[in-house]
């Protein structure tokens, strides 16, 4: 739907690779770019963009380069944009990677303040029990194919973690014994 | 859509074609030098000849690099840090990297010794030995001084100030030379070094005048200048930037100076571009290699026309003037060109991702891009033209107005090469690397090739005046200059967005690519 690009983007709120973020400009700056991007006015969007760095913590910092922030500082300013101009649909990749666990509980408290009020989450995360005890619906991907997917009562059974699912259906590797010296 | 060569064969002629070029520059000044030292009438201006050569090699060894932001190989000292390798190794490792950087310095000493030692009016026997000596002095103190100089251009204030004070020093032979040896650095540099200098030694040492004193010299000079660049060289390995005791937080107040230009800017815009334009003046001005630039477009590109300039003026008795601000306006938008033309998205990196994750068309961002470019460059244009007022050089208001109008009829025409080359030839490029070159090689390649043709339409403005004697001429192609480059620019957009609608992933993927332990 190339047509609807940009209609259907604005109605997603993405949590960028901290990587993605202009090193070069403020917190607050770019939170302001992002909110004037999804089409916020400008007054609008810096409002918005100092109550999202006192939310997440981030206020002493309102005039720092990004380039300066900390990883997790930089998560939780990814959190910030995505969340700016009110999304229906969040995509998150590895939101918590690198996050403190001040951080982590906050922004989890967030998602969830979000669903509850109609917003659909879909994360990606290497991090089985964050996904165990944040999710509702689970689809394993392995080798870019789906290969599971449902509800978590249904991919757990015999009180197995997803982690059990997951080794026991995929596990290729080596048994670190089988080399002497290790 | 336009297409830029693409064949393996043009891509292999376009890659080789500028260092075919360089190298055959140097390899004709080689030649010459050869001629002029094997020739034994000239042999009596060796004495003064020769330390005034070697000290112009010295300014060029140093600091080009940092000039010409074509660094060169060297080791990433961030990288291999972690590993248990001796720094004495590293630092032979980087020497060695200072002679592969910069081949056509040995070159040109090669050519030298050699001519030195055919002189059959000269016993030159010593020379390889001398002028090794010296090549050995140059990388080891390169060596040395490579890492703090980056570090002082890539910093703030204080030390970017020093950096720009080396860079300007690098115009010093243009002025000595132009003006004759009659100001006191050139009388110094052409009759008054003392023999202890560097120089001074290397050209005894090669003539075989005063050996030992010399050679003692010389090994003096060699040893402090390799002690000094390992010492600088450890340094760099240990510092780690963020635990020195001069860093702070880099701080950039929303309300500080480019932020309220960007506001001004961007009330002329609808509010998204608006909000492009603003955050790319900000990224910009923040930049270490961009700031360089924009420093060294309006002093040293001033310093090196000066001295053209005021030749000009003793020769001839009609405005002389009136074409040398154009120049230097022309000269400042080259070296802009590397950060705000060419390559676009480089500095934005990973980054430039986020841009196709957000509702905003394509065109917006390249538009967004072009007009800060616009505003850097009337900002520059006018910064030539105060600095050229300061120093009491006459500017009428023609001549003024002539060099904004050949500035943005250039530019016009930069942005539409630049909008082709920033989607088709991305490359990341650390925004904190002050003196590395923001395009790749296959776009100063391309570059190469594309500077004459777009400089057609203004240099026929030129030839209108000179064929018709009148700056009507000169004004009119200059507007069919200016149209024939709107429209250009429009095509060069429409081909800049369709590449980017089938080949983003292909150009995201070269604006993270990373280097190794060895970057360039």
């Amino acid at each position: 739907m190339p047509d609807k690009a940009l209609e259907i983007k604005k109605r997603i709120g993405v949590v960028p690779d901290e990587s993605w973020l202009f090193d070069r400009l403020t917190g607050l700056e770019f939170l302001e770019f992002v909110g004037r991007m999804y089409g916020l006015s400008r007054s609008m969007a810096r409002q918005r963009a100092g109550e999202l760095l006192e939310l997440f913590a981030l206020d002493g910092a309102t005039d720092k380069l990004i380039a300066d922030y900390s990883k997790g500082m930089r998560k939780r300013l990814s959190m910030g944009a995505a969340l700016i101009h009110r999304p229906e649909l969040f995509l998150l990749d590895e939101p918590f990677e690198g996050v403190d666990a001040m951080g982590a509980r906050l922004m989890k408290g967030i998602l969830q303040d979000q669903v509850k009020r109609g917003a659909t989450v879909f994360l990606t995360s290497h991090v089985l029990e964050v996904v165990e005890r944040l999710c509702d619906r689970v689809a394993i991907i392995h080798q870019g194919r789906l290969v599971a997917e449902g509800g978590m009562a249904d991919l757990r059974t015999g009180g197995d973690t997803l982690e059990d699912v997951f080794v026991r259906l995929f596990w290729t590797g080596v048994d670190p014994e089988r080399i002497d010296w290790l | 859509m336009l297409r830029l060569p693409g064949s393996s064969l043009l891509r292999v002629v376009a890659s080789f074609l500028p260092l075919a070029l360089w190298y055959g520059i140097w390899g004709l000044l080689s030649a010459l030098a050869y001629f002029f030292l094997s020739s034994p009438g000239n042999a009596r201006l060796f004495p003064v000849a020769l330390p005034v050569g070697l000290m112009f090699l010295v300014f060029y060894w140093q600091l080009g690099p940092l000039l010409t932001s074509l660094p060169g190989a060297s080791l990433d000292l961030r990288r291999l840090s972690i590993y248990p390798v001796p720094v004495g190794q590293l630092f032979v490792a980087e020497v060695l990297l200072r002679f592969i950087a910069a081949p056509e310095l040995p070159l040109l000493l090669a050519a030298v010794g050699i001519g030195l030692m055919v002189n059959p009016s000269l016993n030159a026997r010593t020379a390889p030995a001398a002028l090794a000596m010296f090549a050995l002095f140059n990388a080891c103190l390169a060596a040395g001084l490579r890492y703090p100089l980056q570090r002082w251009a890539g910093g703030r204030h204080f030390h970017q100030a020093v950096a720009l004070i080396l860079i300007l020093m690098v115009a010093l032979p243009q002025v000595v030379l132009a003006t004759n040896f009659r100001l006191p650095v050139g009388r110094w540099i052409l009759m008054e070094q003392p023999g202890w200098w560097l120089c001074t030694a290397t050209a005894r040492a090669s003539l075989g005048c005063d050996l030992t004193s010399a050679f003692v010299c010389l090994a003096v000079w060699l040893v402090a200048a390799y002690y000094f660049g390992h010492w600088q060289f450890s340094q760099s390995i240990c510092r780690d930037v963020r635990a020195s005791p001069d860093y702070r937080p880099r701080m950039a107040k929303f309300g500080g100076v480019v932020a309220t230009l960007a506001g001004l800017v961007s009330v002329l815009f609808p509010d998204r571009l608006a909000a492009l334009v603003e955050k790319e003046l900000c990224s910009l001005a923040r930049t270490p290699r961009f700031r360089v630039v924009f420093m060294m477009a309006f002093s040293f590109g001033v310093m090196v026309f000066l001295p053209m300039a005021l030749h000009a003026g003793r020769e001839s008795g009609r405005d002389p003037f009136h074409d040398y601000l154009t120049i230097i306006c022309a000269y400042a938008l080259l070296l802009l060109a590397d950060v705000v033309f060419w390559n676009v998205f480089g500095l934005d990196n990973n980054a430039a991702q986020m841009y196709f994750l957000l509702p905003c068309s394509t065109r917006y961002i390249l538009l967004a891009k072009n007009l800060a470019a616009i505003t850097f460059v009337v900002l520059e244009t006018t910064l030539v033209v105060v600095v050229w007022k300061l120093i009491r050089m006459p500017a009428s208001a023609g001549s003024v107005a002539q060099a904004y109008a050949v500035t943005l009829c250039l530019t016009i025409y930069l942005l539409s090469a630049g909008n082709l080359s920033s989607v088709r030839l991305p490359y990341g490029v650390k925004p904190e690397r002050a003196t590395s070159a923001v395009s790749s090689g296959r776009v100063r390649a391309f570059l190469l090739l594309i500077y004459p043709l777009i400089s057609v339409p203004v240099v026929l403005a030129f030839v209108a005046r000179y064929a018709f004697d009148t700056q009507a001429a000169f004004w009119m192609v200059l507007g069919f200059a200016a149209c024939l480059g709107v429209a250009v620019y429009r095509l060069a957009m429409e081909s800049a967005i369709k590449w980017i609608a089938h080949h983003r992933e292909e150009m995201l993927k070269r604006l993270t690519a990373s280097s190794g332990p060895a970057g360039v």
